[in-house]
Parts: C-alpha cells; structure tokens; sequence
C-alpha cells in the first residue's frame, strides 16, 4: 500500500497523466480480470458526481501492441456515433460502467476519429484487467 | 441508450466543482433532513428553539432509533432474501468505500488473524485455513447501496451463525461489533447474524476475494444495506453494548433491514 501510494503522490507531484507513467497509475486502482465480451454497449462515464454518459463501449483491440478501448461518442438512436479509442489505463470499471478517468471531457471531444488500421478485435472470451473505481456521487 | 436530447453538447468541465467547492461541502442530506425538521418544529412547536442544534439532533436521532426498533421487531430472521441465477453475477464486483481507490491497503492474509472477545467461551484467533475448515456456503444475492445502485454478487464462506456456534457466543446477546483493517467498524444484531445467509465471505464468484473487495474475510450478509458488510475483518465481538459503526457515528441508520 505504501508503494501504491508512493507511486500515486509522485505521479499527481510530477503532474505526469500519459506515457508509462499510466500504468503505475491504472496500477493503484487495482485492475481485476473481466471478460472482454462482456465490455460493449456500457455506458462510459464521466468521472463527477452526475456521471453524465460520454458515449458507449464499442469494441477492445489491439493497435500497435497497445490495448484500446473504441468507445462510440456522440450520435442518436446509435446512428452518427463516431468511434474514437482510449488506452485501457484511460478507463477504470464503476460495476457494470466503465469510467473515463485519464481523459477529460474537452480532450475526449476532440479524439480524433479511431484509424481500424492494423487494430485487431480482442476476442470476446479473452480476459482483460481494468482498474476500477468507486462510485462519483 | 439514447441520450437525452436537453443535454448539453459538452459536459461541465471539472473545474466547475474545484470553484464551487465549499458550497458542495456544505451540502449534505443531513442538512436537508435538519432543515426539514427545522421547519416542522417551527410551524408545530411554537417557542421552541429551532436553532438549537443539539435539540434537533437529538430528535432526528430518537427518531433514527424508533426507526432501528420498528425495523428489527419486523425483521424476520428465517425469510430469506431472493437468489439469483450465476448468470447474472457482475464480475468484477463495484467497489465502494469511504476512500478512494487508491487507498486501499490490502491485508497480508499469511499474518492475519480473526480476533474473538465478548460474550464467548473460546476466544482464540481464528486463522484463514480455520475458517476454511469450516462448512462452506455459496449465495448468489444482490447488494444495495443506500446511495442508490446494486449489484447481484455471489459469496461464499462460512455461515456466521456456525461461526458463533463454534465460539460458544451467548446467542442471546444483542450485537455483534466487527472493526476491520480500514478503520470501518460496523455493529449488527444476533438474529441478522444468525440469518442463514448471512457469512463471513473469503470468495467472490467462486474466487478468493480480491484485495479491494475485503480480502481474506469481510461480512456478508443479504438482509442489510450495503455499507453494513463490513471489508476486511479483524475481530468480532458478541456484546449487549451498542457500539455505532462507521457511518452510524455520522447520523445514518444503525439496523438497516432490507
């Protein structure tokens, strides 16, 4: 617990949130093993007390040896989402939500559309691990 | 899911809580409940002064505990809770404490030991491996949090009630105080200890329990709210003291039946 902590409070000093840095962060929520089919279609949060829906899981992949998260954001009646993706150490899992936690709202407008190029579909019987979070209310 | 139309393009940005922090402390549903009250007495009980703080807490608590009593004289200690296909378990479980994440200081289970005081005959420790000798049991029930949201779960450990037989608990005393590794103790009554699907749970869906969800013992029981189950026991004691739990001691309910 002391090294979680260690890592976590020279992480906020440094006023590190991206590069590999994450990982030790991703690392002090504890990430637990989850069934990748059982990751579409779940709301994504915005991590405030309102946890307002940013949009919804669509698929895990692999890209370039990273692990992604393809969230759908934005559209209606599921038409007109535009796909953008997240590393996995972005999101942390709320029970049967996933919380956006390394991205901001502004940042995540702006994600550029997600390329499928060279991704490949993580399987959906493959288990992943997630950190999780407590719930923002 | 369709989201709302009257929502806005771009959520609030965060910083909107960091300007307005002090007015969101000062929100609580305490206050709302004090204010509420508040107004009541006024209207109802001329002379009397609303301003008196302790006055007041001391109502809303006498009410709290004709609330406990009521709540524990319809308890039925042999009507269980409903179960739940193993299809339905939310794997991972969602977490919840008084903390953060980040801060949750797991429990090295080749140290740790169960203590027993109060009202028992045999008060040794008990180790993980002696608690798993014990008649195991698996529910499948859903948790509730008094915040709102649930879950279905599946738990397995020893029965309390076996628990309490092996000890020799004098099961006719009135509670059960528990203190833990994170500084949360809680407190129930004998008969929802000796509910039948209340357990001393070391397994979540058939696993050993992860660290942040109350590894090696943490109390599980299908008949109370969920900030009553306890996470990562360190000792029970069997005592006709009322001792407040956690959150008893910031105003909420102590019986908390389902």
């Amino acid at each position: 617990m002391v090294q979680r902590a260690l890592i976590l409070a020279l992480l906020l000093l440094a006023g590190t949130a991206h590069g590999e840095d994450v990982s030790a962060l991703q690392a002090a929520r504890f990430p637990q093993p989850v069934r990748v089919g059982l990751l579409p279609g779940r709301d994504v949060l915005q991590p405030i007390e309102p946890q307002p829906i940013l949009g919804h899981v669509a698929a895990i992949v692999r890209q370039d040896g990273k692990l992604l998260f393809v969230i759908n954001r934005g559209g209606f009646l599921g038409f007109g989402a535009t796909p953008v993706a997240v590393p996995v150490s972005d999101v942390a899992l709320l029970g049967q939500y996933v919380a956006l936690m390394g991205v901001t709202p502004k940042e995540f407008a702006r994600l550029p559309r997600f390329n499928p190029s060279g991704a490949a579909p993580v399987p959906p019987d493959t288990t992943i691990e997630v950190g999780i979070v407590r719930p923002f209310h | 899911m369709m989201m709302s139309l009257f929502r806005p393009a771009s959520p609030p940005d965060l910083a909107i809580l960091d300007n307005h922090r002090p007015l969101i402390r000062s929100l609580s549903r305490r206050g709302l409940f004090r204010g509420t009250f508040s107004l009541g007495a006024l209207v109802a009980l001329t002379g009397c002064d609303v301003s008196n703080d302790a006055s007041v807490q001391s109502a809303l608590r006498a009410v709290s505990a004709w609330n406990d009593k009521v709540q524990a004289w319809l308890f039925d200690p042999k009507k269980l809770a409903p179960t739940y296909p193993a299809s339905m378990v939310q794997k991972p479980p969602r977490f919840n404490a008084y903390y953060d994440i980040e801060h949750v200081k797991p429990v090295d289970g080749r140290d740790w030991k169960l203590e027993v005081s109060g009202r028992v005959a045999d008060r040794s420790p008990w180790t993980i491996e002696r608690l798993a000798a014990l008649p195991q049991y698996d529910e499948i029930i859903q948790h509730i949090c008094t915040e709102g949201w649930s879950y279905i779960g599946e738990w397995s450990g020893p029965r309390l009630s076996d628990f309490l037989d092996r000890v020799g608990a004098d099961t006719r005393a009135r509670y059960l105080y528990f203190t833990t590794a994170d500084d949360y103790p809680t407190s129930i009554d004998m008969p929802s200890a000796r509910h039948p699907q209340t357990l001393l749970a070391m397994t979540y869906a058939r696993q050993t329990l992860a660290d942040p969800f109350g590894y090696p013992v943490r109390l599980r029981t299908s008949t109370k709210i969920g900030y009553k189950n306890a996470k990562w026991l360190t000792s029970i004691e069997v005592t006709n003291e009322y001792k407040p739990g956690y959150w008893e001691k910031r105003g909420f309910n102590w019986f908390n039946g389902l």
